[in-house]
């Protein structure tokens, strides 16, 4: 895209975005859409850019425009000097005086002008500027534009003002800024609901992208800038879309060209315009992909048609289609090349636009023209420049594709990088996970320990308890002992000389009763020699007691080959003992029998009888059964297991214990 | 004339024992008060007949006898004791003790007792195992104040009618137990070998229950 195809669109698009502010508008406004302005005859005469051509504008211009100073209507010779130069920013005119004259006007009314025409003034002048390349003087119009805005006008002159400094920044190569402040024109435009504004700035940005060669965005953006054309049916702007995807279809090599060829030309029959730069367009790239398709007399036949418009067309932003369209037919044809002169002073133009494509075939062309004429040197350097060219659209080509890889690869990276970091994250949330598993499971341990502890301590506490009531039954036994011992020992044998002594019958009698008693509360105190005459003899003589003493009908059945302790030994004694004495006390049995065997490495007591029973659970949560409780205190004191159980027809007692219990 | 040893550990009994013996003419070999020198000096001097109380301190009179058991030796022992218990007397037997005098009586029967067991005969106090207590069973019928408890038991179930075999269960003893106590009653009481004699005569004579 050439600098002046920028600058004619953009004044295009400058005009209708000014026009459009009678339009209504759909979206929120920064400012309001005020109402028309009135404009009477003179200034409805200036306006319109028809009148441009008339060669007496300037003249007639200046008269009215002086009429209005000198009378003290600063306003309306602002508002007039606006219109004007709007209509030459437009025709792309560049006149010294008329620019003169704004700035001459500005400088002494300064601040009276209202904003909105003193804004528009700096647009125009920024804009002339711009057309002759003067992008120092224009860029410094431009910004003194940037005011902040009180109403529509300034708004929308502000945001133009922003879009043309983009265009000059991507003609001075200032990409980035002109990328940012395109943008920002872009936003502008959209809060006063410009659409022309919009589509403007659409259209410029589309063009830096592709610059860029970011074709894709490129693409994005024209048709963004082409969609906003339609739906204003400007016939005019639709067709330079059209123009400028087949510009960029062109330059991307995309499949779509001819295609989209075909709908530029569609159009532009449909439309038939009277300028004949369109004309001339239109028809040089149909030609063009004419002679791409080999379609070469057809494409032959409008090229002559279309070379007396050529002449006529000045814009070089239209006639450029005609040269490239004519290169490619004469370096197809190979019929020598008519134009070389042509091509060789687009040459310098195409270099400073880096227009790739165009450079290839133009060189060429020449460079076959050269050799036609003998001209090898030429012909050689042509044919470098060629090469060159092409080496640049390679380089081009690969600097776009290494760009596509590396934004791949960024994604890629990200992506990555988003994959590592929900790694990290999983391994966090799983390290959490553990470690509150694990704090679960040492709370868990905790309790778990707590609880062993706990137990244990019941167990010690349990076992000391038990020591003690071992230790209890051992001293009162021990006691009862030594007790029944002394009393049989000493007082019998004391008895005993005091009975030598007596003479009286009576009295030894007595004493002898007396020796007797104190035999039977020995022998009840404690088993007399248990060790010595052995359990099994001791059990039995218990028994025959109990049966002389007319108790109970108690019978035995003791098998014992002596392997206890003298203290189980004892204990069993007594159980048997207790138990006895319990059914005489509360059975009503008709008898009792004691067992004792030994089966294998256990020995088993057993006490039963056939009396009314009892209820054991009863009596022994009762706190009263103190003979049942010690029965059972006795087994656990020499690690015995004691059983009871009783019914109607009777209870048994049952003692197991381990013969290797010691 | 024998010799004899004396072991007791209450000093007057032992000197009186002492004094006694001696009169009866017999040779005393030694006297000791402990149950071990006791049976050192059976071993030692071999008496005739060793006189040794029961409850002695380091041995009693029952585990001398059990070590000269083991020992094998053949001493005559008489145990001179208080303990009138029917398990140390039927243990003692089992230990071949040839004399059991009780203390109280010792006075007039210990001349006996020694007489016999140097004829290699036994003498046993017969106030052994007699339960003299003020409050006797009073008895009206002579006769079953002839039986013992078992045997009033078995006459009374007798009496109730029921079997052999009932009364077997009733006292946990087993049917012939049961025949042997009959008979042993039957005999007592003096009653004809009938079939029903003894369940007549229960009813007739036991209180009604």
């Amino acid at each position: 895209m050439t600098a002046s195809s920028c600058r004619f669109l953009l004044s295009v698009c400058l005009v209708f975005a000014c026009l459009c502010c009678r339009q209504p508008k759909e979206q929120p406004l920064a400012f309001s859409e005020p109402p028309p302005e009135r404009l009477d005859s003179i200034g409805a005469w200036l306006e319109n850019p028809d009148h441009f051509q008339d060669t007496t504008f300037l003249e007639f211009f200046d008269n009215y425009f002086k009429q209005q100073v000198g009378a003290g209507r600063i306003d309306s010779a602002a508002h007039l000097l606006c219109l004007a130069g709007k209509n030459m920013c437009v025709n792309y005119a560049f006149d010294s005086s008329f620019i003169q004259t704004n700035i001459r006007f500005v400088a002494q009314y300064g601040q009276q002008i209202p904003s909105r025409y003193r804004t528009g003034i700096y647009l125009n002048l920024g804009d002339m500027y711009a057309t002759v390349e003067n992008y120092e003087s224009s860029d410094f119009y431009f910004r003194k534009t940037l005011v902040s805005p009180g109403d529509y006008q300034t708004a929308l002159n502000v945001a133009a003002a922003k879009s043309g400094m983009m265009y000059n920044f991507q003609n001075t190569g200032k990409l980035d800024s002109a990328l940012l402040i395109g943008y920002e024109a872009l936003d502008l435009f959209e809060k006063l609901g410009s659409v022309q504004g919009k589509m403007a700035v659409y259209t410029t940005l589309s063009g830096v992208y592709k610059y860029l060669s970011d074709y894709s965005e490129a693409e994005i953006l024209g048709d963004q800038a082409r969609s906003i054309a339609l739906q204003s049916r400007d016939s005019n702007n639709i067709y330079m879309m059209y123009k400028d995807k087949v510009a960029l279809y062109d330059e991307m090599g995309h499949p779509e060209l001819s295609a989209w060829i075909d709908s530029l030309y569609q159009f532009y029959k449909a439309w038939q315009p009277k300028s004949p730069s369109y004309k001339l367009d239109a028809l040089s790239t149909y030609s063009l992909k004419l002679v791409r398709e080999g379609k070469l007399p057809e494409a032959g036949k409008i090229l002559h048609e279309m070379a007396p418009l050529y002449k006529v067309v000045q814009n070089d932003y239209f006639s450029d289609e005609y040269l490239y369209a004519l290169a490619a037919y004469e370096q197809k044809l190979n019929n020598g090349i008519a134009h070389a002169d042509l091509y060789k002073r687009q040459l310098p133009i195409l270099a400073e636009y880096q227009d790739f494509n165009r450079l290839i075939l133009f060189n060429s062309v020449l460079s076959e023209n050269a050799v036609l004429q003998n001209d090898y040197k030429n012909a050689y350097h042509y044919n470098q420049a060629s090469v060159a060219a092409r080496d640049s659209l390679r380089e081009k080509e690969i600097r776009m594709q290494v760009k596509e890889l590396d934004k791949k690869y960024q994604t890629e990276k990200k992506e990555q990088q988003i994959a590592l970091q929900q790694i990290k994250l999983a391994q966090k949330n799983t390290l959490i996970g553990f470690l509150l598993a694990g704090l679960a499971a040492l709370s868990l341990a905790g309790v778990a320990w707590y609880f062993w502890r706990l137990q244990k301590q019941t167990k010690k506490e349990s076992a000391i308890q038990q020591q003690f009531t071992r230790q209890l039954l051992e001293n009162t036994e021990e006691e009862r002992g030594r007790i029944a011992r002394d009393l049989h020992d000493s007082v019998s044998h004391e008895l005993l000389t005091l009975k030598r002594e007596m003479h009286d019958p009576g009295a030894t009698k007595r004493i002898d009763y007396i020796i007797n008693d104190i035999r039977q509360i020995s022998r009840n105190l404690h088993p007399v020699m248990l060790e010595s005459i052995g359990l099994k003899l001791s059990l039995e003589t218990l028994c025959d007691q109990y049966m002389e003493q007319g108790e109970l009908f108690i019978s035995h059945d003791i098998h014992y080959s002596s392997k206890l302790h003298g203290t189980a030994e004892l204990q069993l004694f007594r159980i048997v003992q207790e138990a006895v004495s319990n059914t005489i006390k509360y059975a009503g049995a008709d008898a009792c029998k004691v067992t004792l065997q030994e089966k294998g490495p256990a020995l088993l007591l057993r006490i039963q009888d056939n009396g009314q029973g009892f209820e054991v659970e009863k009596a022994l949560n009762s706190g009263k059964s103190f003979g049942l409780r010690s029965i059972l205190q006795r087994s656990k004191a020499i690690g015995a297991r004691a059983d009871i159980r009783s019914s109607a027809q009777g209870t048994v007692i049952e003692i197991a214990i381990h013969n290797d219990i010691i | 004339m024998a010799t004899i040893l004396l072991s007791d550990d209450h000093p007057f009994t032992l000197m009186g024992t002492k004094a006694y013996v001696q009169s009866l003419g017999h040779h005393i070999c030694d006297m000791c008060s402990n149950g071990i020198s006791a049976y050192n000096m059976i071993l030692k001097y071999q008496p005739d007949i060793a006189l040794l109380d029961m409850s002695m301190p380091g041995m009693n009179g029952l585990e001398v006898l059990e070590k000269l058991q083991t020992a094998r030796l053949d001493t005559r022992v008489i145990l001179l004791t208080m303990h009138n218990e029917v398990s140390i007397f039927n243990r003692a037997r089992e230990l071949h003790v040839k004399g059991y005098v009780l203390k109280e009586f010792s006075t007039d029967v210990l001349e006996d007792c020694i007489k016999a067991v140097l004829n290699n005969e036994t003498w046993f106090s017969p106030e052994l195992s007699n339960r003299l207590n003020i409050n006797t069973d009073t008895a009206s019928d002579s006769l079953l104040t002839r039986l013992t408890f078992a045997e009033k038991k078995i006459v009374e179930l007798i009496g109730r009618q029921n079997t052999t075999k009932e009364i077997a269960q009733l006292l946990f003893i087993s049917e012939k137990t049961v025949e042997n106590h009959r008979s042993n009653i039957m005999k007592k009481l003096d009653l004809p070998a009938e079939k029903n004699a003894l369940l007549v005569w229960a009813i007739k004579n036991m209180p009604g229950k």
